[in-house]
């Protein structure tokens, strides 16, 4: 049995058909003009779409919601660059003053009253929540954090280097975040982040004769990068475009095609595609590539001996996230285990392949914090003593 | 080289422009370069194995059929196989750099031969092979008639079924046979095959197998153009995602000159157009969500194993549907119509409804080449039931060398019985269309729905264990409706409601033409709306297709 038989929606479209049919065109004309309303239905959506989805020019406005920000994700770097970058600091956006190596600027230095131990640590927002759960442990702790958005090993590494010999924190731990060590062969978070970038930048290393070798990017704070923005021939843009890997001058030039949405959404998915082909050539299924890992495996040593050699007590938290199963923690644990450097790996506590470690956005869930923030207090509490509180009683 | 890469467009684009200036030699020469570049660029080794089957099914068929070969054709095929294997495994093309910007050809002479015995040896057994079968050609064409046709048929079954079983089961048996004797408290040491699988190996082994038995059933002539066969039999379109076309539908359209129409040309864009939304956008889209949920070892919700089994039932439909409309779209361009392969099949009310409208060439095949010579439904209902499981179960292992394949057959098997001790029952019913049947047809198609998805459970789930575990919190979860796994991109959330309701409109008005019924301004709207959402998917990461790996 045949059911809607005698559809009359069925039917309607057939009559819409032979009308059609008697007006007929040439094919040459019938293609011409569905190619022309093509057209211009997309200019239409490309309209619509920058009606409805405006994303605020002034960079302190608090963040859009979703859909405005999905239809920016594919304008240009210099594009967004000039939105976040106000005529000074406090009119730049958070985002933009984010991340920048200025040691100066991170405190505490010394042991505040009322704290038995000061820990000085390097990474991202990952170690921020796991150091933000060990506070909650143990609020006897004081953190010295430096971190910025996603920050690549580089970035630890060298807020680590610059940050010796500015503090007494009696323990240094660095943060190893498995999806940013593709930024590894980069000079600044603008590029390899495209979607929403961060300004910061931090050298790049390489490994000569098994001795790490930087290559200094041309601008260090937000006020030199202010200066060089409105000029395209700049030494810095000529260094991103010639020493970083994820660097492409269609994604990063500013342009009139940044005004299409469309185009934006172009420009966004040959981005995804750019980033994948970088990541690919560092990371397969097998796991990370021989040169990022020899690098990577020289800065967890350099570190550890540097620290050991200041009296400082060091740590490496190993944090294997989703999409990179163990690689990272099988990438680092023979060195590791042959300098017996204390470490803690994520893979054992809260592992990737278990969607409900993470939470959305694939940070970790409170309780995989919880955990991981444990066994860092476990590695501390089993070799570094704590001082005495200050401003508190002793014989209470 | 997948049909949504940069790569394919461009030789889509120089295909087609060269295409519409030839003659029908040229363009079938065009052609059958096109698809060895288009299988070559995934793997050049294996495009021996093509020749290697074209040469056998070509001999095979001509054997079958009048039991002669020309001298000719017998010293092209010779020659042909032997420069195959020199071609495309002896010489190591990765000793070729080729720079497209600017032009650079760099040859590393000392690299181009192996240097090993083992990069020698399918040269070396090619040869002595092309001389041993000439040998024996003479004395099989003396055989009696009856003899010959089915020492070939047999000969053509049994070669492309070993080529199926090395490449694509040996490793399943062997392994499933450790694992048995493990079962038992005995040691076994495994081997494991380092081989690679040949993309759409299943296709074509198929089709091979219905040339040589058309051929024998007298439903078909064999091809005495060689060139013209070896088209047919890595034509490009259908290589990766089907159909498993006859060679009765698909050879004589290569054989003859095409007319290209401009309703054919205007039909192949829109389905390229389609097929890519639905690949890129939705199966693309949706993966990432199946993904998490179906790989994660953590603590799932009942709302998650649904809703990730769903969004499968899409991924699978949309990725493997939205192919093949690539490969037909892409077909008619050069005037070539394939059969038709999926004819919105959740939309089905019962398991042979479904088997009538999911992946039509595989289940006809599996009717007409297993079920019926089993003796399908003609020796009693026990047998009936018997043919259908065992055409079921070797259908599902068809898509895979796994467990839970034959599993997800035996599921469909079960289901086509049921339906069958079912239907016997019911009532023959009138055609009066009453608000009451349509109600009925609405929930019997959403059950149905809902069978097929516990049906994708089984084909998606990565151990048995997973199966039971997704199984039994299907039961003891029901209801529980905290959600975590992570929600699809913005283009999957736009374009899947676009396909139900394009489907729908197609279902209702039972028509597959829909966008070319309606007036131009509304045509236009829904190609831009289409390419606006393949571009938002665009920047979903690619996933492969599914059914290239079966």
């Amino acid at each position: 049995m045949r059911l809607y038989s005698s559809s009359t929606l069925s039917s309607k479209l057939k009559a819409l058909s032979s009308k059609t049919a008697r007006s007929r065109r040439s094919p040459l004309q019938t293609v011409i003009l569905t190619g022309l309303w093509t057209l211009c239905f997309l200019v239409m959506f490309d309209v619509a779409i920058n009606r409805l989805f405006p994303y605020p020019t002034d960079p302190l406005t608090p963040r859009p919601s979703q859909m405005n920000v999905y239809f920016e994700y594919g304008r240009s770097v210099e594009g967004k660059l000039a939105r976040m970058v106000g005529a000074n600091d406090q009119s730049s956006s958070d985002l933009a003053k984010a991340g920048w190596l200025a040691p100066a600027e991170w405190s505490p230095a010394k042991l505040p009253a009322k704290k038995n131990l000061l820990i000085a640590i390097y990474g991202m927002s990952f170690t921020e929540q796991i150091s933000e759960a060990m506070e909650q442990l143990d609020p006897r702790l004081a953190f010295r954090r430096v971190e910025a958005p996603s920050a690549p090993p580089n970035h630890s590494y060298t807020a680590y280097l610059m940050d010796r010999g500015r503090h007494d924190a009696d323990v240094v731990i660095m943060g190893i975040l498995a999806s940013s060590v593709k930024a590894m062969p980069t000079l600044s978070a603008a590029t390899w982040q495209f979607e929403v970038p961060a300004l910061y930048t931090y050298p790049r290393y390489t490994l000569e004769k098994g001795k790490l070798q930087a290559i200094e990017p041309r601008v260090h704070t937000l006020a030199e990068l202010r200066n060089v923005l409105n000029d395209p021939q700049s030494e810095f843009f000529k260094q991103l475009q010639s020493r970083d890997a994820a660097y492409s001058s269609f994604l990063f030039e500013k342009n009139w095609l940044d005004h299409s949405a469309i185009v934006r959404l172009v420009r966004r998915a040959w981005a995804q595609r750019h980033l994948d082909r970088l990541e690919n050539g560092i990371h397969s299924a097998k796991g990370f590539a021989k040169e990022e890992v020899s690098v990577l495996q020289a800065m967890v040593s350099d570190f550890a001996a540097t620290a050991r050699q200041d009296g400082k007590f060091p740590i490496v938290v190993v944090l294997n996230d989703k999409g990179y199963e163990d690689h990272l923690i099988q990438a680092l644990l023979p060195r590791l285990g042959q300098e017996a450097i204390p470490y803690v790996s994520t893979h054992a506590i809260a592992p990737a392949s278990n969607l409900s470690n993470f939470i959305g956005d694939g940070h970790f869930t409170k309780s995989a914090n919880q955990r991981i923030a444990k066994a860092v207090l476990t590695v501390i509490n089993q070799s570094v003593p704590r001082k005495p509180v200050r401003g508190q009683n002793v014989s209470k | 080289m997948s049909f949504n890469s940069i790569e394919f467009a461009v030789l889509l684009v120089i295909t087609y422009l060269l295409y519409r200036v030839l003659s029908l030699r040229g363009q079938n020469t065009l052609l059958l370069s096109a698809s060895y570049i288009f299988y070559g660029w995934w793997n050049v080794k294996l495009l021996y194995l093509i020749v290697l089957s074209t040469v056998i099914d070509f001999v095979c068929g001509a054997m079958i059929d009048v039991g002669w070969l020309s001298k000719q054709n017998r010293r092209l095929i010779s020659v042909v196989l032997v420069l195959a294997a020199v071609l495309f495994d002896t010489l190591q093309w990765q000793a070729v750099q080729l720079s497209l910007l600017p032009l650079t050809i760099a040859v590393n002479w000392v690299d181009l031969v192996p240097n090993t015995w083992s990069g020698w040896w399918v040269l070396a057994a090619t040869v002595p092979f092309v001389a041993i079968a000439n040998f024996l050609y003479s004395r099989s064409a003396q055989l009696e008639e009856a003899r010959r046709r089915t020492l070939f048929l047999v000969l053509s079954v049994v070669a492309n079924l070993s080529i199926l079983g090395i490449f694509k089961y040996a490793n399943f048996f062997t392994n499933s046979v450790v694992d048995g004797f493990r079962w038992l408290g005995l040691e076994a040491d495994s081997i494991t095959l380092n081989l690679i699988l040949p993309i759409g190996i299943s296709f074509y082994t198929f089709k091979a197998i219905s040339y040589a038995v058309d051929i024998y059933r007298g439903r078909l002539h064999a091809s005495h153009h060689f060139w013209d066969f070896a088209l047919f039999w890595v034509y490009f379109p259908p290589l990766l995602a089907g159909p498993i076309d006859r060679a009765s539908h698909l050879l004589p359209q290569l054989t003859h000159r095409r007319h290209l129409s401009f309703q054919q040309t205007s039909d192949g864009i829109f389905l390229i157009l389609f097929g890519l939304f639905k690949k890129v956008a939705i199966a693309d889209g949706v993966a990432s969500s199946v993904n998490a949920v179906y790989q994660t070892t953590g603590a799932l919700s009942w709302l998650d194993i649904v809703a990730a089994t769903v969004l499968y039932a899409l991924q699978i439909y949309a990725g493997f549907s939205g192919y093949f409309d690539i490969g037909r779209g892409v077909s008619k361009l050069f005037g070539i119509e394939l059969m038709l392969n999926f004819n919105l099949p959740y939309f089905s009310k019962t398991p042979s409804e479904f088997w009538e409208r999911w992946h039509i060439s595989l289940s006809s095949w599996l009717r007409d080449y297993l079920y019926i010579p089993l003796g399908g439904s003609r020796h009693g209902t026990f047998n009936t039931y018997r043919n259908l499981m065992i055409t079921m179960l070797l259908g599902g292992l068809w898509h895979g060398a796994a467990w839970n394949f034959i599993l997800w057959g035996g599921y469909q098997g079960t289901l086509l019985c049921g339906y069958r001790v079912l239907s016997k029952t019911e009532r023959r019913s009138d055609d009066v269309v009453s608000f009451r049947k349509r109600l009925a047809s609405i929930l019997a198609i959403a059950i149905f729905f809902g069978l097929t998805c516990y049906g994708w459970l089984l084909f998606r789930a990565t151990s048995l264990e997973q199966i039971v575990t997704f199984t039994r919190l299907l039961i003891v979860d029901f209801g529980n409706l905290s959600l975590g796994m992570p929600k699809p991109p913005l283009s999957a959330l736009l374009g899947i409601p676009l396909l139900v309701g394009y489907e729908c409109l197609e279902y209702f008005t039972r028509t597959s033409k829909v966008a070319l019924w309606v007036p131009t301004p509304l045509r236009a709207a829904l190609y831009a709306t289409l390419i606006l959402i393949l571009i938002m998917g665009e920047s979903n990461a690619p996933v492969q297709f599914i059914y290239s790996q079966f």
